[in-house]
This record gives structure tokens, C-alpha cells and sequence, in this order.
């Protein structure tokens, strides 16, 4: 099993590596959740991030709108497998996401 | 590198394992230093897919081992020829060639480099024939021993009750992948999304409860069921399941849901083409 790891890059910007799924969802609320209130905008890279599935999409947009339209989430260096997923369900379409390939 | 002819032999999986831990890699930087898909790697830790003799020496180098302890540990020979391998490759060291570093790091077949290198090291009188006929009858039994192996035909099914809690999509594609070892990559990971969709709507309906997952591996079509005896009145399809439905659609060959013989029924069906 690969467990979600979440490190801290600076005070917007976070790296997430491991799978993202129904178990390890509740890692991403209770890490993230706090810090989403306090800021304007979020930065997560997905580089590491092995797995998503559609309850990995929905942490994901739960904590976009955390975020309450003060910024977006963006997600960054988001890998092939992943970017699969998030084109299948148009996640670059929602309000408050936006998705990056770069950096 | 003759350094741990008498080392305990450990399991290539294990020792991977040990190595990627220590060293404090997920098992997606494990897999690129090695230049391999995430999901080979996976295999290789579970013992559930050997890696091809293509890439033994960037993974014993890796591995900071000789290639014989490795050797050793996949059951491919036994002491004596790891024990003969290993005098040559000191022998040898002060020469030009020496055994266990010819095109280290690179891959190619192994037998082939292995073969060159005996002759050429006989050629120059490093080793006598009679070690030069003893290394040679090893590599053929080697060869003999991945040969069989690979002509195992890949196990068909898997059937299992699992809790309906969290940890199910994990258990299930964790499943999913060792029962499909060794067909197309770009499958396997379709089929893992897959699996992990119809075990998760499969948990939010009957949290708690047990569901039942099935997976069969045809020689041409890869089929996952799972079921659940839920009677929880249906939910109303939130973003979540529509997003499932999406990727299912997209992703499966067929698929279906629905109810039979009193049970919630999931299932897809993945064709696995000729060449893959």
C-alpha cells in the first residue's frame, strides 16, 4: 500500500505523493482543511501522486471550495495517469480549479 | 563485486523492499531510478512478477549487490555457481573485464553479455575451460529455470469477501494487479481505476457490510465483479458516482450494474488485445 504523503513546499504551495482514494481522502481534509481557510489560493503537486480515483477527485474539489472563491486550487505537475482522470470528468471546468502541467 | 558470497540469501522482493525503505523512495521513485512502470515495480516487491534477465544488472547495481547474491536469492543458481561466478569476477578484477560490471548499468540480454564474457575471459586465460564449461552448464540452467517459469500460464482468478470499509478499493486493486501480472501496462492501469470505482460505490452503499469481489483473467479479456447485499434504498447519484459512471463508460470495454439474486451487482470487462 502506498499511503498519501503531504509535504509542505512553502505556505501555499504543497506535495502530495502516494494514492489518493477513499482511504486516504480524509489525510488530505484534515492536513489541508485548515490551511485552505487561512490562505488567498493553493498550490498542490500532484508529480508523486501514483493514484486518483473518483473520491480522490472529490477531496480534491471539497477542499477547492474551502477555499471559498478567495483563489483557486491549482493543481500542478500533474502526471499522464492522473491528467487521464481529471480530463475524463472535466475537472479543469469547475469553478475554483485550475490545472497545470508545468510548475 | 564479490562482497557477499556468504551473505543470507534474501528474496529479490524483500531486498527491494528493505533497499527502497531505507533509502526512503515510494515505490514510483524506486520505479523510475530503475526505468520500469510503477506497476512492474509493485510486482517485483510482491513476488508476484519476476523482472526479465534484461534489467538484472541495473537492479543488482542499484541494489549496490553483486549480481550472483541476487541470483542467489531468485532460487537461478545455486552456492557453488554463485561461489564460482564470484572468484572470477575477483580473478578478473585486475584485468580489463571485470565480470559483474561488464555494461553494468545498462540493459540487454544478459545471457548473451554473460556468454562473451566467458569466452573472451577464456581467450585471454583468466579462467580455465573447465570453469569456463562449469559457468556455461550454470547459465543454461538458468535460462532453463526463467523459461519454465514463464511458460506458467498466468493464474485466471481471484475470488474474495472483503470488509466494505476504506481499505477495500486499496485491497482490490492491489489484488487486481497481481492476478493480471504481466499483461499490457496501459491495462492494468485502466483496470485498477476501474476496480477501485466499483469497489468504492460498492462501500458507500453498504458500509460495513461485506462485499464480494471477483476477478477473472481470460486470455484475451480481463473481467472484474463485485457485489454487495446491500438493501439500503439507492442514494441520489451525487457528483462522486457520476464521476464514476464517467470513467467507466470511458474506460471499460462493457460494463454493467444492477441487481441479481438479491445482491448489487458491478462488473466490467476489459479486452486485452492480441499484442498487448
Amino acid at each position: 500500500m502506498t499511503p498519501l504523503e503531504i509535504t509542505k513546499v512553502d505556505r501555499q504551495r504543497y506535495r502530495l505523493s502516494g494514492e489518493l482514494d477513499m482511504a486516504t481522502a480524509p489525510k488530505l481534509e484534515e492536513a489541508m482543511d485548515p490551511v485552505a481557510r487561512v490562505n488567498r489560493g493553493l498550490v498542490l503537486e500532484l508529480e508523486d501522486v501514483t493514484f486518483i480515483d473518483s473520491y480522490g477527485l472529490r477531496a480534491l474539489v471539497q477542499l477547492s471550495t474551502r477555499l471559498n472563491g478567495s483563489g483557486p486550487l491549482v493543481l500542478a505537475k500533474v502526471p499522464d495517469a492522473v491528467q487521464r482522470v481529471l480530463d475524463i470528468v472535466g475537472m479543469q471546468t469547475l469553478p475554483g480549479i485550475q490545472v497545470r502541467d508545468d510548475g | 563485486m564479490a562482497e557477499e558470497t556468504t551473505a543470507k540469501v534474501i528474496a529479490l522482493g524483500e531486498r527491494l523492499r528493505q533497499h527502497r525503505t531505507e533509502r526512503g523512495l515510494s515505490q514510483a521513485q524506486a520505479a523510475r531510478e530503475l526505468d520500469v512502470a510503477r506497476t512492474a515495480y509493485r510486482l517485483w516487491e510482491l513476488e508476484a512478477a519476476k523482472p526479465s534477465p534484461d534489467r538484472w544488472r541495473l537492479i543488482a547495481r542499484w541494489l549496490g549487490v553483486s549480481i550472483s547474491t541476487m541470483l542467489l536469492g531468485e532460487d537461478l543458481i545455486d552456492e557453488q555457481d554463485a561461489a564460482a561466478a564470484d572468484l572470477i569476477a575477483g580473478a578478473s578484477r585486475a584485468g580489463d573485464e571485470t565480470w559483474d560490471d561488464i555494461s553494468a548499468a545498462t540493459t540487454g540480454d544478459f545471457f548473451q553479455q554473460e556468454r562473451s564474457a566467458i569466452a573472451s575471459q577464456t581467450r585471454t586465460g583468466k579462467i580455465t575451460s573447465a570453469e569456463s564449461g562449469r559457468l556455461t552448464a550454470s547459465l543454461d540452467h538458468m535460462l532453463e529455470t526463467i523459461q519454465t517459469r514463464a511458460a506458467v500460464p498466468a493464474p485466471g482468478v481471484f475470488r474474495k469477501e472483503l470488509v466494505a470499509d476504506d481499505s477495500a478499493p486499496e485491497i482490490a486493486r492491489t489484488a487486481l494487479v497481481v492476478t493480471a501480472a504481466g499483461i499490457d501496462e496501459g491495462i492494468v492501469e485502466r483496470a485498477e481505476l476501474l476496480t477501485s470505482e466499483l469497489v468504492t460505490n460498492s462501500v458507500e452503499r453498504s458500509e460495513g457490510g461485506t462485499l464480494l469481489l471477483a476477478i477473472t483473467l481470460h486470455p484475451h479479456l480481463l473481467r472484474v465483479d463485485v457485489a454487495d447485499a446491500s438493501t439500503a434504498p439507492q442514494k441520489a447519484r451525487d457528483q462522486r458516482a457520476q464521476w464514476s459512471l464517467a470513467i467507466t463508460s470511458e474506460l471499460a470495454s462493457r460494463w454493467g450494474a444492477g441487481r441479481e439474486a438479491e445482491l448489487n451487482v458491478g462488473w466490467f470487462e476489459l479486452d486485452i488485445p492480441l499484442d498487448a
